[in-house]
């Protein structure tokens, strides 16, 4: 098991006391603390090694050069993929938004289908919507049942060819969240992807991972879908990099193609016409990459791979499983998402007669951060019937402590309003 | 912070909002939101008479929201229905006027949208305008 304490240590921000109170961050869904190993990449390529990368033959720009690339050797690794399976992004929402760009606006036309859920986050409704209007194609969305599972039955029938018949178009991508940030269920990825395979080879499937990787071992390989979006900063890396995982078969075909276009990604440039860069990666990485982000990021890889992720899972778990627990003796609390089954990352609940903005700010009287709102899921808070939502989310550094202070602290919501 | 926010004089005015209802003979319904927590709400506007439409005979509100916005709604369509006031003058309020209604010194950027909730719906509708051109 992992020791949340010792953990602890190596977050610097997490020592802070705030409103007089012990911080008990538990907002990490949102955006993860970096442990002192992320900051010093950063501060340490800036402060000894930093230059641009490939153009130069000085010293400096080799090292940058090696430090990028190793950092990209280090986060492809952590996945599983292949180094040029991997395409650093700023975060997923622009990864979604390359799978837009890169492969959705020249291989979708009118009528064709786009299959999301309607426990997406709006990062992976939006650019679908923008896809939509400009192809002629079509969104579909996959039901959650009431205790806030994908409707599996749902799947099966929206991915049946015969409701694909020609002059209704093709389903052409599944666009599924691994994690859904605000229920917490964790889709079972084996099971859609083998199902959708027997229907439909051809339909590509980009998986939205940015609620997953910070919890879960994730290998791409295994995964078997097309794409995979993730951010950095929720799994312990900086702010500003995340990357998008890309099938090999997609690249070497050329299916997938370049959406950022400048320096760098080129081979050769005339005038009237442009070679990308021969490289199947690098044709991806259009002007200067952020370098010192991309460090952070294989520090944070580097940080959860030594504690282990199958240790960092159970432990997810663990504190997810407890936090349910726990809610569940308050009366004037309905929790969100299933009780039962698989879920991690997080816990959200309404707390009857009481606005989540409200509470929150009580609970940051306390010390205690914790998100209120939508979450960037205004179409399942809609088709729930919830107003906003209250969701604690943890990282490897949070303890069952933290949900003890929690409870308390929720009692004295009670004392205040009700 | 949190402590001064929710006064006492503020968590009574929660416990007893004024105004609060719909009003099915009102000359103008107005719609506000916000976006970031789902709040919502509608305002019920009757005048006081087709010659005197600068000021409001009654009002009324109905929406969800957290105490703040709730609160700030309540004490605007209480301010509304003062007789010396003139709905012009509202529409300049500030947000200093709506910390200044509520009693509180200061606000969390946070929970700036709450506390304007009421104020901007009235403001983007255009109500002075809108009473003396739709009515």
């Amino acid at each position: 098991m992992l020791d949340p304490k010792k953990i602890k240590q190596d977050f610097p921000i997490l020592s802070q006391r705030v409103n007089g109170k012990e911080l008990i961050y538990l907002d990490n869904a949102a955006t993860s603390q970096k442990p002192q190993q992320v900051i010093d990449a950063i501060s340490d390529y800036y402060q000894k090694h930093n230059a641009n990368v490939h153009r130069g033959v000085h010293t400096l720009s080799d090292e940058s050069t090696q430090i990028f690339e190793e950092s990209k050797n280090i986060i492809s690794n952590f996945f599983a993929a292949d180094a040029e399976e991997l395409i650093l992004t700023r975060n997923a929402t622009e990864a979604i938004n390359g799978v837009a760009y890169g492969w959705a606006l020249d291989n979708l036309s009118a009528g064709d289908v786009i299959l999301t859920s309607m426990m997406e986050h709006h990062a992976n409704i939006v650019p679908w919507q923008q896809i939509a209007k400009r192809t002629g194609a079509k969104i579909k969305y996959i039901k959650v049942t009431k205790n806030g599972k994908l409707d599996l039955g749902d799947l099966k029938k929206k991915v049946k060819t015969q409701n694909f018949a020609p002059q209704h178009g093709k389903l052409k991508l599944l666009a599924l969240t691994h994690v859904s940030n605000t229920l917490g269920t964790v889709n079972p990825l084996r099971h859609i992807v083998e199902e959708l395979k027997i229907e439909n080879k051809k339909c590509k499937i980009l998986i939205d991972g940015a609620q997953a990787v910070p919890h879960m071992k994730v290998d791409f390989k295994k995964l078997g879908v097309d794409f995979y979006a993730f951010s950095g900063h929720k799994m312990l890396g900086p702010m500003g990099v995340g990357g998008l995982l890309v099938k090999k078969e997609l690249l070497k075909s050329e299916e997938f193609k370049p959406w950022f276009f400048g320096g760098g990604m080129i081979d050769s440039v005339r005038v009237d016409a442009t070679k990308f860069h021969e490289d199947l990666n690098e044709r991806f990485v259009a002007g200067t990459p952020d370098v010192a982000n991309a460090a952070g990021l294989a520090a944070a890889c580097k940080y959860l791979s030594n504690l282990g992720m199958g240790e960092v899972e159970a432990h997810d778990k663990d504190l997810v499983r407890y936090t349910l627990e726990r809610l569940v003796e308050i009366k004037e609390i309905k929790l969100v998402g299933p009780i039962s089954g698989e879920r991690l990352g997080s816990v959200a609940f309404v707390y009857k007669g009481m606005h989540a903005h409200d509470v929150a700010q009580v609970l940051d009287s306390e010390g205690i951060a914790l998100r209120s709102g939508h979450h960037c899921c205004m179409p399942l808070h809609k088709f729930m019937g919830w107003q906003a939502t209250l969701r604690v989310s943890f990282q490897v550094y949070n303890s069952r402590e933290d949900v003890d202070k929690l409870i308390l602290a929720l009692d004295k919501v009670k004392k205040m309003f009700l | 912070m949190t402590d001064n926010l929710y006064t006492e004089i503020l968590l009574d005015e929660y416990k007893n909002l004024q105004n609060k209802g719909e009003m099915p003979n009102a000359d103008l319904v107005l719609e506000g939101s916000n976006s970031n927590c789902g709040d919502n709400i509608t305002i019920y506007i009757k005048v006081q008479s087709p010659n005197d439409k600068s000021q409001i005979k009654e009002i009324t509100w109905e929406g969800e929201g957290c105490v703040i916005s709730q609160v700030a709604v309540s004490l605007l369509s209480k301010k509304l229905k003062e007789k010396k006031i003139k709905i012009r003058d509202i529409e300049k309020f500030s947000g200093q006027d709506m910390l200044e209604l509520l009693g509180l010194e200061q606000i969390s950027p946070g929970r700036e949208k709450c506390l304007m909730l009421g104020l901007e719906t009235i403001k983007k509708a255009n109500l002075s305008t809108l009473l003396e051109t739709s009515l």
